[in-house]
């Protein structure tokens, strides 16, 4: 059961354009209206994670903490009724004051709680986390966007980054519209989305770039057209794949997996999209004929 | 094309070609079943001619503590140059040159000549204080700063020494495998597995256990300062106001050994050290001159004890008496012995994992891996019918198998995201099996001819494979550069995954069609397509 789909994508370019728009325009928005969930990762502060025996309501546990005078502290369950995620801002007197309150956690809860993990970070590295983050991403478009200007015109490095912009850009709207905590991880989804869909993009390419040589007088959109259909099972097919995988992480491989993989899987379907969608379609803005000549004359 | 199928490929399978990937196959399940097995069964199953390395788990995986440590190189730096300022003091006043408004500012030296025909003496003079510094005539001021290159030397003396008492520190401790790696200019990440609370090690580490000896002078007066604390002896107060002298007798880094001692007669625990053979000499001249009067020891700028000195000591011991208690004694012993830290070291971040957390979470890996690898396996086989899928399905369970053995090989450390970066190259790594046959069902459509079209769709899906990954490469490897911890652990097994997958397309995938080729005769590749030759 082969899939062999002929559909006019070039044609369908305006209202995917459109599409694309509207959603970077809508991540731009939520960004603007909430910004994003901070982590601790970037915001400094501290989180417990703690098993108790038996369900705890949330509200008990809150009460409690509340009393403890130490500042504002979320309390939300992980994964199921028994397992919490304490998490709460720096203390004013730094890290040192974390042991302090893990301890009056832990006298608290003596009996209920067995503390499984804690993370403390200073506000000063989540500020340098944050910035090698968003380096690393800026960093990686450039270093696609030159690869591809190499490998193949500086047009298709262009368009490719283009795309990639906006599927970073809509990950980056998925945390900010749910509010989904944002953190290294985040990082992680948006460059392995990054790179996923620049593979994608590639295979799509490299495929135009050898019809461009193959059929010297078919019309440059039917071309790119014919390139994205020939390509298409192809492209399906591996983000079947990777979408089974990463689906089979977010089911069981636990909490903390199931963070990192739930963003990259919102990617991973926004990357295949805009590598078909957005990519192929956007070179038609250029002269790929003016390149096909060039490449011509020896 | 005539070429290609003359020389139909059912053929061309050499026997160097399958030996290596077999051998290869075989070596990658060996090398990854220790990491597999439970520790009982390897013991008493697995022979021992056979590669014996696990996977080295991160922290998240094993369970343990994870410290950033900050060394405040400023301090240091901000000492050194108010030394310079003493330097260029002696060296101004060794040559007669006047000055003014000498200061220590930050990190240069700056003052004033009152006589400008002095300058070219001045420079002279100056350049004498050696290749470190660098001399500088501002509009009327002179600066002398270190060069940069001296700045960077120290920032690196400095965190070699930090890095190096650190070591001692924990050793002392007693953690089984600690990792302590430098990280940057100023950092260093130290990872204590299988410690659920690094309260231990964070107060080992939060003292510098700066320990001095001082004269102690009953007069203010220049080069001396004064401490806050008031000078306790025999548990009493001394309420006269003390001077301790600022420069030390002995410096801790005379002493050579430090034990923890328990005086029978006062029943209380102090700490004996012995110094080297300069530091007894010092304080045996110390101390011949200076009966009846008390020696100031201060560690951390904190006077600790000041005894009254009875008798003349030439042997180099001296014992520390301060209310302590057995561990802190033993602990101060530690301390000493261990050295002192150049520097204040700040904790930036800490991450704890619990050992059932850890245990919990290779446990959702696995599953989660292995409900993965079965789903990719059964979406193949639909998709591709048995004998295409059977050939991508095993060279997936070998790209699995490759990278664990791959991981085990470099010492990589396997984190959490390091599985989800496993479980996510799965699904990729069928990528190129993918490219390949689609490539080889677009050739059959033409030819109907599979020898020429698995030759041909092969070699034409390479160069897509090579371009097509080498970009997610470039971005495994930012993710690497900028990453820490756990997020360099997953791209360490992207980047991996990544190369495993080329080359198991390359050499593995292209084996095995030619084996089902030969075994089975000409396949067709879907099931619309019924005729094949």
């Amino acid at each position: 059961m082969p899939l062999t789909f002929k559909s006019d994508i070039v044609r369908l370019r305006y209202l995917s354009f459109v599409f694309s728009l509207l959603l970077v325009t809508l991540s731009a928005a939520f960004y603007g209206l909430k910004n994003f969930n901070y982590g601790i990762d970037f915001k400094g502060g501290i989180m417990i994670e703690v098993r108790s025996k038996n369900p705890i309501p949330l509200a008990t546990v809150r009460s409690y903490l509340s009393k403890l005078n130490i500042g504002d502290v979320t309390v939300q369950e992980f994964g199921s009724a028994n397992d919490l995620l304490i998490k709460f801002e720096q203390p004013e007197n730094g890290l040192e004051g974390k042991d302090l309150v893990v301890k009056k956690i832990s006298d608290t809860f003596k009996d209920q709680f067995e503390i499984r993990r804690t993370e403390t970070v200073g506000p000063k590295q989540g500020k340098e986390l944050i910035q090698n983050g968003i380096l690393a991403i800026l960093y990686g478009l450039l270093a696609i966007l030159v690869y591809i200007w190499f490998r193949f015109e500086w047009q298709f490095g262009l368009c490719a980054v283009i795309a990639l912009l906006e599927n970073a850009l809509v990950v980056f709207g998925y945390y900010s519209i749910f509010q989904v905590e944002f953190n290294t991880t985040a990082i992680v989804a948006v460059l392995t989305t990054i790179g996923y869909t620049i593979n994608d993009t590639v295979v799509i390419y490299d495929r135009i770039r050898e019809n461009l040589r193959k059929y010297k007088r078919k019309p440059i959109p039917d071309l790119i057209n014919l390139s994205i259909n020939e390509t298409l099972s192809r492209t399906l097919m591996t983000s079947g794949t990777t979408l089974v995988a990463l689906f089979s992480l977010y089911f069981f491989g636990g909490e903390v997996i199931a963070s990192y993989s739930l963003p990259i899987i919102v990617g991973v379907i926004i990357g295949t999209y805009s590598s078909i969608f957005i990519a192929g379609p956007l070179l038609l803005n250029f002269n790929l004929r003016l390149l096909q000549k060039e490449e011509d004359t020896p | 094309m005539n070429r290609l199928k003359s020389k139909a490929l059912g053929v061309t399978l050499s026997l160097t070609r399958l030996f290596f990937v077999i051998g290869l196959s075989v070596y990658s399940i060996l090398t990854t079943l220790p990491s597999l097995l439970s520790p009982e069964t390897l013991n008493k199953y697995w022979p021992s001619f056979l590669p014996q390395a696990k996977i080295s788990l991160g922290l998240d995986l094993q369970g343990g503590s994870s410290l950033l440590l900050e060394a405040d190189v400023e301090t240091v730096i901000q000492e050194r140059v108010r030394n310079l300022k003493n330097e260029v003091r002696k060296v101004l006043r060794q040559h007669k040159i006047r000055y003014r408004d000498l200061e220590a500012k930050e990190e240069k030296v700056v003052f004033q000549l009152r006589d400008a025909s002095q300058k070219e003496k001045t420079f002279k003079a100056l350049r004498k204080l050696g290749l470190d510094f660098s001399v500088q005539l501002n509009i009327d001021q002179i600066e002398i700063r270190f060069t940069s290159a001296a700045l960077q030397e120290q920032e690196k003396v400095v965190l070699d020494q930090s890095i190096e008492v650190v070591r001692r520190r924990i050793d002392e401790m007693g953690t089984k495998e600690p990792l302590i790696q430098r990280q940057g200019t100023n950092r260093i990440l130290l990872q204590l597995p299988g410690v659920n609370s690094p309260d231990d090690a964070k107060r080992l580490l939060g003292k510098t256990a700066k320990l001095t000896f001082h004269a102690v002078k009953p007069t203010e007066g220049l080069g001396t300062i004064r401490l806050n604390q008031k000078i306790t002896h025999n548990g009493q107060t001394m309420d006269i106001p003390h001077i301790l002298d600022q420069d030390p007798l002995i410096t801790g880094d005379m002493v050579i050994d430090a034990k923890p001692y328990l005086n029978q007669e006062r029943n209380e625990w102090q700490v004996s050290l012995s110094m080297d053979q300069t530091g007894a000499r010092i304080y045996a001249d110390f101390t011949k001159a200076n009966v009846g009067k008390p020696v100031a020891i201060v560690l951390d700028n904190k006077v600790i004890t000041a005894p009254i000195i009875n008798e003349p000591i030439p042997t180099g011991n001296s014992v520390i008496s301060g209310q302590f208690t057995p561990k802190s004694s033993h602990e101060l012993a530690m301390l000493l012995r261990a050295g002192s830290l150049p520097a204040p070291l700040k904790i930036l971040e800490e991450r704890t994992v619990g050992p059932d957390l850890g245990a919990d979470s290779i446990a959702a890996g696995k599953t989660a891996t292995l409900v993965a690898i079965i789903a990719v396996f059964a979406y193949m086989l639909l998709y591709y019918g048995f004998n295409y899928g059977g050939v991508a399905c095993v060279a997936l369970f070998f790209n699995l198998t490759l990278l664990i053995a791959g991981l085990t090989l470099l010492g990589a450390t396997l984190t959490l995201p390091g599985i989800a970066g496993i479980a996510l190259t799965l699904g990729m790594a069928v990528d190129a099996n993918v490219l390949i046959f689609e490539r080889i069902r677009e050739e059959l459509n033409h030819t109907k001819r599979v020898a020429a079209s698995i030759q041909s769709g092969f070699s034409r899906a390479i160069s897509t494979i090579v371009d097509s990954n080498l970009t997610t490469l470039i971005g495994a490897g930012l993710l690497y550069q900028f990453g820490t911890g756990p997020v360099r652990g997953f791209a360490v097994t992207l980047t991996m995954g990544i190369l495993i997958s080329m080359f198991t397309a390359i050499t593995l995938t292209k084996t095995l069609l030619i084996i089902v080729y030969k075994w089975k005769g000409p396949q067709p590749l879907s099931f619309d397509m019924k005729e094949v030759k």
